[in-house]
C-alpha cells in the first residue's frame, strides 16, 4: 500500500529564451494508494507543474517519477499518452469540456478511449447530473460543468484522479459539492486523489498535506484523521 | 511617436510569420496569374502590330472577281485617306513535294521596287536566306517553323493549276525555281486561308515578280491608310479609321465594278447569246444531219426491201406459173396414159376372147387329130401286128417249113427210132412238150385267121381300126377251142415224151398237140405224124399260099397306112402350123401386149417420176420461194435494225451534244450570274485569316485572364478573411486592453490592417512583377509554335499591375476589416473578458432521430463541428470544389481533345484512306483505280463520292467547306457515320437540301430548315435548306446527295475521291498503300487516317498547356485553402485538442478527430466539384474554341474518378503536414492559456 507514487528529487526547468526558469528544484514525496492528497502552495510554487508531471503531461528535467512500481519520467511519449488514457483521470479549474458535445457526450469521449469504463449514466447519477446531461455545457452552470468534468473524469475508472483547483472557478457552495463529491469517490471507491488547491482551509480533509513554495517542498503533513469536507468552513 | 504599438505590429509579424506568408502567397499567385494571363494578350497583339507596322503591312485589300484594272488603280488613290495604292498578283496552285499535294498561293513581289533594290513596298517579306527573286521563274518559299518541307536554295517546283486548265492566263512559266527563303507578315500563323484547289487550304505561300504573272488583270490592290500605322492594329480607333477608307473604297469599287459589269456582262451576254445561237444551230445542224442521214438510209433500206420484195414476187408467180403448167402437162399425160391403159385392157379382153376361139379351134383340131393319130396308131399297130404277124408268118412259115421239114425228118427218124426208143420217156417231158406246144398254138389259129381279113382291113384307117377288132375276136373264138381239148391231150403228151422242146414251136403254131400225140401216141402218133406231115405239107403250101395274099393285104394295108399317115401328118402340120400360128399370134401378141403393158407403166412411171419430180419441184420451189421470203424478212430485220441502232447512235450523240452544249450554256448563264453577283471585296485586316486568328487566340487568352484569376483573387479574399479573423479572435484580449489603455479604435484596427496590407502589397506586387514578366512570355512562347513571328514586345502595362495590386490589398484589408470590426465596437471590459466559446447546439440532421442514432460518436462530433463553423465550412468547399473543378476541367480539356480525334477518325470517319484524283483525270479513271485497290487484298470495300472545295456563305459570313457528294447515298454511310451528336440518330441524304455539320452550322449561325448559299466556285451561288446538322469535330463538312446536287446546280458532279476501308489496318499498311496509290498518275493524293489523327492530335497537344496550368493551379489551391483552413482550425481548437490529449487521445486519434472533418468536407467538397467542374469545362472549352474544330463537352468517367482522388488526396496530403503540427501542441500551456 506504501509509495504508490514516489516524487524523487524531481525537478522541471522551462527555458524561456534565454532565462531558465526552475518550477520544480528537487521535489520529493510519496503517496500511498487510495490517499485523498493535497498539494497547496502560493502562485508559481510549482503545484500545477507537479500535477502535470504526475499526470503524464509534461516531462521531468531530472529525477525519478514512480506511480504504481513504473518509471513516468522515463516512458515513451506513446506509453505515456496509454498511462493518461488508461490510469489517470483529470478536473481542470476551466472544466475544458468539449463545447460542441453535450454533457454526456463529454463523459463518452472519455469512456470511450479506455478499456474498464464505468457505466457513463451511473457515474451521471454518481455526479448528480442525471436531469442535465443532455445539454451542452454552455448551458449548464459553472458547477454542472465541473461536475461533468468530474464525472468524465471519473467514467474512466482512473487509479489516479488529479483535480487542479477544481473550486477555483466556483462559488462557495458549489465549490463544497465539488470537494465532497471527491473525498466520497476517495473513500468509496479507493482511488487515490491529488487536489491542487491554494485554500488552506481545505488541508484537513487530505490524508496528506504537501506543501509547495517556490519549487520546493515547504512541509508534508500526513493527517491522522481526515475531516469531512461538510465540517470544513471557509 | 507610438512606437509601442508598431513595435508590438512588427513582433506580430515576426511571431506570427506563417501567417503573414500566406497572406503573402495566397495575393501573391492571384496576382501574378492573373496579371500575367491578362498582359498576354496585349503583348501578342502588340508584337504583331509591330510586325505589321515594320513590314508595311496594308491595311485594306480590294479584291473583285471582275479584276481590277490601272484605272480602278487611279480612282482608288484619289480616296481620301487612301496613303498607298499598290496593284498586285496572287495565285493558287498546287505542286507535289515528295509524294504528298501541297497548295501553295503565290504572291506578288513589285518587280520595279525590287530592281533598284528598293524595300518601299507593302506587305514586304523578311528575307531569312537566299535573295529576291531577279529573273522569271524565281521565287521565294515560305520558311515554316512550323513544318519542313525538305526544300532547299536552288530546287525546283514543278506547279499547275489543280484544275482542269492549265498555268495560262495566270502564270508565264510552271517550273520555279528557289531562290530564297521567307517570311511574310501576311502569313503570322501556319494555317492559311482556304483553297478551291488541292485540299482546299493553302498549304505554304510563295513570292515571284510581278511581271511573272499572266494575268490580263490585276487580282488585288494593296491599301495603305493615312494615319493607321501609328494605331494598334488591334484597336478601335484603328478600325474605325480604316472602315472610313473601307466603305468609301466599297462604293468607289462597287461603282467601278458595275461600270466594267456592263461592259463585261454585255460581252459575256453576248458570247452567251452566241453560244446559244451557236450551240442551237450546232444542235439543229446536228439533227438536221442526223435526220438527213437517217432518211436516206431509211429510204436505201426501203429502196433493197422493194426491189427484194419484187423479186420475191416474180420468182412466186414464175413458180405458180410452172408449177401449174407442170401440173397441167402432168393431168394430160395422166389422161392419156389412163386412155392408154384402157384401151390395152379392151384389146385384151378381145384378144382373150380371139385366142380362147383359136384356141377352141385348134383344140378341137387337135382332138381331131388327136383321133385320127389314134385311128392312125391304131390302123398302124394293126398293121405294125399285121406286119409282125407276117413277118411272124413269114418267119413261122420259114420256121414251120424248117420245122416241117426238121419234123419231117425227126418223124422219119422217130419213125425210125420209134419202135427202139420210145418206151421209158416220162410223162412229164411229154408234157413239157406239149405245154410247149400248146404255148405256140393259140398263134396258129390267129395266124391262120390273120391270113384272111389281112386283105379287108389294110385298105383305111377306119378300117384298120376295125381290122384289129375283128382280129382280137378272132383269137379268143381260137382260145376256146384248144381248152376243150388240151387237158386230156396235155397229161398224155408229157409222160410220153422229153424231148418234144426242139419240136415244140413247130407245134407250136401248128403242130402242138403233135409232141404230146407224140409221146401218148405210138402207132397212131406215128400215123397222125405222118398225117401232121402231111398236114403241114398243105400248110406249107397254104402257108405259102397265105403268104402270098397276105403279103398282098400288109402291102395293100401299108399303102392305106401310109396314106393315113400322110393324111395325119398333114392335118398334124395343119394342126402344128396353126398352133404355131396361134402360139406365134399369141407370142406377137402378148409382146404386143407386154409391150403395150411396158409402155403403160413406163408411162406410169414417167407420170410417177414426172408427179415427184414436180412435187419435189414444187416443193424446192417452195422453199426457195420460202427462202427468199425469209431472207427478205431477214433483210429487212436487219434493215431495220440498222436503221434503228443508227436512229439510236444519232440520237445519243444528238443526246451528248445537246447536254454538251446546254452544260456549256449552263456554265455561260452561270458565269454571267456570277457577273451580275460581282464578288466584290474590300477587306481589312481583320478578314485575314492569320490577323483574326491571331486576335482571336489573344482574346481567348483574354478570357482566360478573366476566368482564373477571379477565381484566385476570390480564394485570396476567403483566405485573407479568415486568417484575419482568427487573428483578430486571438487578440481579443490585447484589442480590449489597448482600447483600455486609451487607444483609439483607428490606431487599434490599423494594427489588424497593416497586417493585412503589408503582406497583401508586397505579394500582389511581387507576384504582378514576377506574372507580367514570365506568364506573356511563356504564353507567346507556346503560342509561337503555330504563329510566325518576331520575338515578343512588351507593353508596360502599369494601370494593370497597379490595378491588381490594389486590388489585391483592397481584398486581404477589406478582409481585415471586416473581422475585427465587430470586436473594435466592442467595448474593452468584454473584450478583456474570454470569448465566450460558440456554443455547441444540436444541429438539423439530430432531429431526425433515427438518422442520427446509426451514426457513431465520432461522425456525430464531426458533423456537430462542421455544422458548428459555418462559415470554414463554406470556405473549405470552395477550396475543395475549386480545385476538384479545375480538375475535372483540365482533365476534361484533354479528354475533349482526345474524344475528337478518336470520334472523327474512328467514329464518324470509318474509313482508313482516302484518295483524291487529280483534277485532270478522266470521268473513268475513278473506275481504274476503284478497281486496282479492290483487287488488292488489304482492302475491304471502297465507295466513290464527289470532294469539292465550296464556300458556304449566310449573312456575310462565308466559310470554306468541303462538299461531299456521295456516288451512292446509302452506301456511303458506311463510310461516314453521319448522326445527330446529341440523341445519336442517324441522318440519311435527302433528295433535296444539304446536311452541314455540327460547328459550322453553329459558325453560320443557323438551323435545320434554314438556308445557305453555296458557291462551288464554278457555278452559280445557289441557295440550299439545310436538312439536317451532322456530328463533325474537325474542319467543315457539308454532304448532299448526288439528286439533290443535280438538280440545283444542274450539272451532275464528277466522282474524285475514293474512301477506302481496309481490313486489319495498320499505320505501316496505310502508308504503303497511300504511297502507292499517289504513284498512280490519276491519283492526286492519299490520305490515311492513321497519320491525319496523328498530326491532329500533335497539333492539339499545345492545348496541353492549359491542362498542365488548370491541374497545377488547383493543386496550389487545394493546399493553400486546406493549409489555412486546417490551420485556423487547429489554432481555434486547440484547447478541445489539448484536451482530448489529456484525455489519453493517441496522436492519430487526435488528427482523425480533427482531420475527420477534413475528409468529409473534402469528400462533399470533391462531389460539388465535379459538378461545377463540368460548368467550368463547358465554359473553357466555349472560350478557347478554335473555328473548324469543335471540342464535344466530354469528360471520361476516369477524369472525374481522377479528378476527385486527386483533390482527395491533396487533402491527405495537408492532413499529414498538420498532423505533425497536433501532436506538437503542448497541452499544459494550451489548457492553462486564459489570457
Amino acid at each position: 500500500m506504501d509509495d504508490y507514487i514516489v516524487f524523487e528529487e524531481v525537478a522541471k526547468t522551462y527555458r524561456m529564451g534565454e532565462t531558465e526558469i526552475n518550477a520544480l528544484d528537487g521535489v520529493t514525496f510519496t503517496i500511498s494508494k487510495g490517499q485523498f492528497v493535497i498539494i497547496c502552495g502560493a502562485s508559481g510554487a510549482g503545484k500545477t507543474t507537479v500535477l502535470n508531471l504526475l499526470g503524464g503531461m509534461d516531462n521531468k528535467t531530472s529525477g525519478r517519477i514512480i506511480v504504481d512500481n513504473r518509471d513516468i519520467g522515463s516512458l515513451s511519449s506513446k506509453d505515456l499518452i496509454t498511462y493518461r488514457r488508461l490510469e489517470v483521470g483529470f478536473v481542470f479549474q476551466f472544466y475544458n469540456l468539449i463545447q460542441n458535445l453535450t454533457a454526456r457526450e463529454n463523459i463518452e469521449l472519455a469512456s470511450q478511449v479506455c478499456k474498464s469504463s464505468l457505466d457513463i449514466d451511473h457515474v451521471i447519477d454518481q455526479v448528480g447530473l442525471t436531469d442535465r446531461k443532455k445539454n451542452f455545457p454552455s448551458q449548464l452552470s459553472g458547477g454542472e460543468q465541473q461536475r461533468v468534468a468530474i464525472a468524465r473524469a471519473l467514467a474512466k475508472n482512473p487509479k489516479l484522479l488529479l483535480c487542479d483547483e477544481p473550486t477555483g472557478a466556483l462559488d462557495y457552495i458549489t465549490g463544497k459539492s465539488i470537494l465532497k463529491l471527491l473525498q466520497e469517490m476517495c473513500w468509496n471507491s479507493g482511488m487515490t486523489v491529488v487536489v491542487i488547491t491554494h485554500n488552506l482551509a481545505l488541508t484537513p480533509m487530505g490524508d496528506q498535506v504537501i506543501r509547495l513554495k517556490s519549487g520546493r517542498i515547504d512541509s508534508i503533513v500526513k493527517n491522522k484523521e481526515t475531516v469531512s469536507i461538510d465540517r470544513i468552513e471557509w | 511617436m507610438k512606437t509601442a504599438l508598431y513595435k508590438d505590429n512588427y513582433r506580430e509579424i515576426r511571431s506570427s510569420l506563417g501567417r503573414f506568408l500566406s497572406i503573402f502567397l495566397i495575393v501573391a499567385i492571384g496576382t501574378a496569374i492573373f496579371a500575367g494571363v491578362k498582359a498576354s494578350a496585349p503583348n501578342m497583339k502588340r508584337t504583331a502590330d509591330l510586325y505589321y507596322d515594320d513590314s508595311k503591312m496594308m491595311d485594306l485589300r480590294v479584291l473583285s472577281s471582275l479584276g481590277l484594272t490601272d484605272d480602278d488603280m487611279t480612282a482608288m488613290r484619289s480616296v481620301y485617306g487612301v496613303e498607298r495604292v499598290q496593284p498586285s498578283y496572287f495565285a493558287d496552285v498546287v505542286s507535289k513535294v515528295g509524294s504528298v499535294e501541297f497548295v501553295f498561293r503565290i504572291h506578288a513581289l513589285p518587280a520595279e521596287q525590287l530592281a533598284i533594290q528598293s524595300q518601299d513596298y507593302l506587305n514586304q517579306v523578311k528575307l531569312t536566306s537566299g535573295r529576291f527573286p531577279q529573273a522569271p521563274g524565281e521565287c521565294l518559299i515560305e520558311d515554316s517553323n512550323a513544318f519542313d518541307l525538305g526544300l532547299k536554295l536552288g530546287d525546283q517546283l514543278e506547279i499547275s493549276s489543280g484544275k482542269k486548265e492549265d498555268l495560262t492566263g495566270i502564270l508565264k512559266m510552271s517550273t520555279l525555281t528557289i531562290v530564297g527563303k521567307a517570311v511574310s507578315p501576311y502569313y503570322l500563323t501556319f494555317d492559311k486561308d482556304a483553297s478551291d484547289i488541292g485540299s482546299g487550304k493553302v498549304d505554304f505561300f510563295l513570292m515571284m515578280l510581278s511581271t511573272d504573272f499572266d494575268y490580263p488583270v490585276y487580282t488585288e490592290a494593296l491599301i495603305t491608310v493615312v494615319g493607321a500605322r501609328d494605331l494598334d492594329s488591334y484597336s478601335k480607333a484603328y478600325l474605325a479609321l480604316v472602315e472610313k477608307v473601307q466603305s468609301q473604297l466599297e462604293n468607289l469599287v462597287a461603282e467601278r465594278a458595275e461600270v466594267r459589269l456592263v461592259e463585261l456582262k454585255a460581252e459575256a451576254t453576248k458570247q452567251l447569246n452566241q453560244a446559244r445561237l451557236d450551240t442551237d444551230q450546232q444542235l439543229k445542224d446536228a439533227k438536221a444531219e442526223a435526220d438527213l442521214k437517217l432518211r436516206e438510209a431509211r429510204a436505201e433500206a426501203m429502196e433493197k426491201l422493194n426491189e427484194a420484195n419484187l423479186k420475191l414476187k416474180a420468182s412466186e408467180d414464175k413458180y405458180i406459173r410452172e408449177i401449174a403448167d407442170a401440173e397441167a402437162e402432168l393431168n394430160k399425160a395422166h389422161a392419156k396414159l389412163i386412155s392408154a391403159e384402157t384401151e390395152l385392157a379392151t384389146e385384151k379382153k378381145n384378144y382373150e376372147l380371139r385366142v380362147a376361139d383359136a384356141q377352141r379351134q385348134i383344140d378341137s383340131g387337135e382332138k381331131d387329130y388327136q383321133q385320127g393319130l389314134a385311128d392312125y396308131n391304131e390302123a398302124l399297130t394293126s398293121y405294125q401286128e399285121a406286119e409282125a404277124a407276117y413277118g411272124q408268118t413269114v418267119q413261122d412259115l420259114n420256121d414251120t417249113t424248117a420245122e416241117l421239114n426238121q419234123i419231117n425228118d425227126i418223124v422219119n427218124e422217130q419213125l425210125e427210132d420209134y419202135t427202139t426208143a420210145a418206151t421209158s420217156q416220162g410223162i412229164t417231158e411229154i408234157t413239157s412238150a406239149y405245154a410247149e406246144a400248146w404255148y405256140y398254138f393259140p398263134f396258129v389259129p390267129f395266124i391262120l385267121t390273120v391270113v384272111d381279113p389281112s386283105d379287108t382291113s389294110a385298105t383305111t384307117p377306119s378300117e384298120t381300126e376295125t381290122t384289129p377288132t375283128e382280129t382280137e375276136t378272132t383269137p379268143t373264138e381260137t382260145e376256146t377251142t384248144p381248152i376243150t381239148e388240151e387237158p386230156t391231150t396235155t397229161l398224155s403228151e408229157s409222160t410220153t415224151e422229153p424231148a418234144p422242146s426242139t419240136i415244140e414251136p413247130t407245134t407250136e403254131v401248128t403242130t402242138t398237140p403233135s409232141p404230146s400225140t407224140v409221146y401218148a401216141l405210138t402207132a397212131e402218133q406215128v400215123a397222125q405224124l405222118l398225117e401232121i406231115q402231111q398236114q403241114s405239107q398243105s400248110a406249107l403250101a397254104r402257108l405259102n399260099n397265105l403268104n402270098n395274099t397276105a403279103k398282098t393285104s400288109i402291102d395293100n394295108a401299108k399303102v392305106q397306112l401310109d396314106n393315113a399317115e400322110e393324111r395325119l401328118q398333114d392335118s398334124r402340120a395343119q394342126l402344128d402350123q396353126a398352133k404355131l400360128d396361134l402360139a406365134e399370134a399369141k407370142s406377137t401378141t402378148y409382146s404386143d401386149f407386154a409391150k403395150a403393158d411396158r409402155e403403160v407403166s413406163t408411162g406410169n412411171m414417167q407420170y410417177e417420176s414426172a408427179y415427184a419430180t414436180f412435187i419435189s419441184r414444187k416443193n424446192a420451189g417452195k422453199a426457195e420461194l420460202d427462202q427468199a421470203k425469209q431472207q427478205i424478212k431477214e433483210e429487212t430485220q436487219r434493215a431495220n435494225d440498222e436503221l434503228n441502232a443508227e436512229t439510236l447512235k444519232a440520237n445519243e450523240k444528238l443526246n451528248e451534244e445537246t447536254l454538251k452544249a446546254n452544260e456549256q450554256l449552263v456554265r455561260a448563264e452561270d458565269k454571267i450570274e456570277r457577273l451580275s453577283q460581282p464578288n466584290i471585296y474590300v477587306l481589312d485586316r481583320s478578314k485575314l485569316y492569320s490577323y483574326a486568328d491571331y486576335a482571336m487566340t489573344a482574346d481567348r487568352m483574354d478570357a482566360l485572364s478573366k476566368l482564373f484569376p477571379i477565381f484566385l483573387f476570390a480564394v485570396a479574399a476567403l483566405v485573407s478573411l479568415t486568417t484575419m479573423s482568427r487573428m483578430v479572435d486571438e487578440q481579443r484580449s490585447k484589442i480590449g486592453t489597448l482600447k483600455a489603455l486609451g487607444y483609439t479604435n483607428m490606431e487599434v484596427g490599423n494594427k489588424f490592417l497593416s497586417y493585412a496590407i503589408l503582406p497583401s502589397f508586397l505579394g500582389g506586387s511581387t507576384g504582378v512583377i514576377i506574372g507580367v514578366r514570365t506568364f506573356p512570355r511563356f504564353i507567346f512562347n507556346s503560342w509561337s509554335m503555330m504563329y510566325t513571328l518576331p520575338p515578343m514586345q512588351e507593353v508596360p502595362q502599369y494601370l494593370l499591375m497597379i490595378g491588381t495590386v490594389a486590388a489585391g490589398v483592397f481584398v486581404t484589408a477589406y478582409a481585415a476589416f471586416s473581422a475585427c470590426s465587430k470586436e473594435l465596437k466592442t467595448v474593452p471590459a468584454q473584450l478583456m473578458r474570454p470569448k465566450a466559446p460558440l456554443p455547441g447546439k444540436l444541429i438539423l440532421l439530430e432531429r431526425f432521430t433515427g438518422l442520427w442514432r446509426l451514426l457513431s460518436f465520432s461522425q456525430k462530433v464531426t458533423l456537430r463541428n462542421i455544422f458548428r463553423y459555418k462559415k470554414r465550412f463554406f470556405m473549405t468547399e470552395i477550396g475543395i470544389a475549386g480545385c476538384a473543378a479545375l480538375l475535372v476541367a483540365g482533365f476534361g480539356l484533354s479528354d475533349s481533345i482526345r474524344l475528337i480525334v478518336d470520334r472523327q477518325y474512328g467514329g464518324i470517319f470509318t474509313y482508313n484512306l482516302g484518295a483524291h484524283l487529280e483534277p485532270t483525270a478522266k470521268p473513268g479513271d475513278i473506275n481504274e483505280v476503284a478497281e486496282l485497290l479492290l483487287s488488292k487484298p488489304e482492302v475491304a470495300s471502297l465507295t466513290q463520292v464527289t470532294s469539292m472545295n465550296v464556300r458556304i456563305k449566310k449573312d456575310g459570313d462565308e466559310i470554306a467547306v468541303t462538299l461531299i457528294t456521295p456516288n451512292d447515298s446509302i452506301d456511303f454511310l458506311n463510310y461516314v457515320s453521319l448522326q445527330e451528336r446529341q440523341n445519336h440518330k442517324q441522318i440519311s441524304l435527302p433528295s433535296s437540301g444539304i446536311v452541314l455539320t455540327e460547328k459550322l452550322a453553329k459558325e453560320l449561325n443557323v438551323q435545320k430548315g434554314d438556308s445557305i448559299s453555296v458557291d462551288n466556285g464554278v457555278e452559280a451561288i445557289k441557295k440550299i435548306e439545310v436538312a439536317g446538322l451532322a456530328e463533325n469535330y474537325i474542319f467543315h463538312y457539308a454532304y448532299i446527295s448526288r439528286e439533290a446536287y443535280a438538280q440545283i446546280f444542274r450539272i451532275p458532279p464528277e466522282n474524285n475521291y475514293l474512301m477506302v476501308k481496309l481490313i486489319n489496318t495498320n499505320l505501316q499498311l496505310e502508308k504503303t498503300l497511300a504511297s502507292e496509290l499517289i504513284a498512280l498518275d490519276q491519283v492526286n493524293s492519299a490520305s490515311y487516317f492513321s497519320d491525319v489523327s496523328k498530326k491532329f492530335a500533335d497539333m492539339v497537344v499545345s492545348l496541353n498547356a492549359i491542362v498542365y496550368a488548370l491541374i497545377i493551379s488547383s493543386a496550389i489551391l487545394a493546399f493553400v485553402v486546406l493549409y489555412n483552413l486546417t490551420n485556423i482550425n487547429i489554432g481555434e481548437r486547440v484547447r478541445e485538442i489539448a484536451t482530448i490529449k489529456v484525455l489519453g487521445f493517441y496522436h492519430r486519434e487526435v488528427s482523425q478527430y480533427v482531420f475527420r472533418e477534413n475528409v468529409f468536407l473534402t469528400l462533399i467538397g470533391s462531389a460539388i466539384g465535379l459538378g461545377v467542374g463540368v460548368i467550368l469545362h463547358r465554359t473553357i472549352m466555349t472560350s478557347i474554341e478554335q473555328e473548324g474544330i469543335m471540342f464535344g463537352n466530354h469528360i471520361s468517367a476516369k477524369s472525374f474518378l481522377i479528378a476527385y482522388l486527386l483533390s482527395c488526396s491533396f487533402s491527405v496530403l495537408v492532413s499529414l503536414f498538420m498532423h505533425k503540427k497536433l501532436k506538437d501542441i503542448p497541452m499544459v500551456e494550451s489548457l492553462k492559456a486564459i489570457e
